[in-house]
């Protein structure tokens, strides 16, 4: 099973590529030339997307490192407690939204401390899947853009963040 | 933007300030910074090969057969958006979600992105179509969560395949969540003069 999902994942990139050229022999199309025009393009939006990954990696770095989240998880802990969902996940839950490669971290620690079969294991990883790094996609998904007002963006990443953290929770609780 | 990043910043910095932790943090930021232009790098390859790809895909025609397919889809959830180029983009990028390609995923989004602006004429307010596509894209499904597996692998579970499916429920009915609300709240923004 677990080599089964490994090959589709892995499948992913190759196939879509050989389907790609695959198509342009077939049209007699200038394959080589296309694909060097579109690098081109590719690596010019790359440079544009710099500033702007800057400023969002600098801003979740400076809120992650201070601490703030320390204080935020104190806060927090009464209102978890509230919806049925186990402290054990109150570092993943608040960090998740702000740092994709720091709450895997977490998610890591948390596994190792409750093992990856009990109750709160199962939560943490469903979670993983179904919370997004909110503040990180926003950020850079807009930095390609000249977007400044980003209307309901926003609101429905953190709703729908809280929808899948009960989710994650009351799924774990069913099955 | 301006506000959250303002925000995230000075309530960093002020926090720091009241923990004492001013020393880490600026260590911190410096890092930040190096791990951008890093990640910059490390991404700017994979979208110069996607982009590439791309534009043999369009200029053989490919794109254009493909998004016929999806044209009843993208037709509902994007009634704006014309061009050819961008809807293939967006289902480029839905399908690297699903399948969890990681940074090909992100490369499509970011292009996907990118032709929304230029659909919308660069205007400083974002589209209907750039938020539905941001929310979707943000909650898609992910067939194969491969990171997860792999940690729950390392960790010792006896069984890790057995959130798959409890995850991509839970993930659908947040999908599902996402694009609703995203509905609404575009309505009530277009009847609020936006």
């Amino acid at each position: 099973m677990s080599e089964c999902f490994r090959w589709i994942s892995v499948m992913f990139v190759p196939f879509m590529c050989a389907g790609i050229l695959g198509y342009g022999l077939w049209k007699r199309a200038p394959v080589y030339e296309y694909f060097t025009e579109g690098v081109r393009e590719g690596l010019e939006a790359a440079v544009t997307m710099l500033p702007f990954l800057m400023a969002i990696f600098l801003g979740l770095e400076t809120l992650t490192a201070s601490g703030a989240m320390e204080l935020l998880e104190l806060l927090a802990k009464p209102l978890l407690r509230f919806f049925g969902i186990p402290e054990q996940l109150a570092p993943l839950i608040l960090l998740r939204p702000v740092s994709g490669s720091g709450s895997l971290a977490v998610l890591e620690e948390t596994l190792e401390a409750v093992g990856p079969d009990s109750f709160v294991g199962r939560a943490a990883c469903i979670l993983s899947g179904s919370c997004e790094t909110v503040f990180y996609v926003i950020g850079m998904y807009f930095s390609v853009t000249s977007v400044k007002k980003i209307r309901h963006c926003l609101p429905i990443g953190l709703l729908c963040y809280a929808i899948g953290v009960l989710g994650a929770v009351w799924v774990c609780r069913i099955l | 933007m301006n506000y959250i990043w303002l925000g995230m910043m000075l309530l960093g910095i002020g926090f720091s300030c009241c923990n004492g932790t001013l020393d880490q943090l600026s260590q911190a930021m410096m890092n930040s910074c190096g791990d951008a232009i890093s990640f910059v790098l490390e991404m700017a390859g994979v979208m110069g090969m996607w982009s590439g790809l791309m534009n043999v895909a369009q200029k053989t025609g490919l794109i254009h057969a493909m998004t016929g397919l999806f044209r009843p889809l993208t037709r509902r959830l994007f009634p704006q958006i014309r061009s050819e180029e961008t809807i293939s983009a967006m289902v480029m990028s839905f399908a690297a979600n699903l399948m969890g390609a990681g940074n090909s995923a992100t490369v499509f989004s970011l292009k996907a992105m990118e032709l929304l602006d230029r659909d919308n004429d660069g205007r400083p307010v974002a589209s209907d179509a750039m938020c539905m596509f941001l929310v979707m894209n943000m909650y898609m499904v992910q067939l194969i969560p491969m990171t997860v597996l792999k940690l729950r692998q390392d960790a010792g579970s006896v069984y890790p395949e057995s959130i798959v499916i409890p995850a991509a429920l839970v993930e659908l009915v947040t999908m599902a969540a996402a694009i609703l609300l995203c509905r609404l709240l575009e309505r009530r923004g277009r009847e609020g003069g936006m």
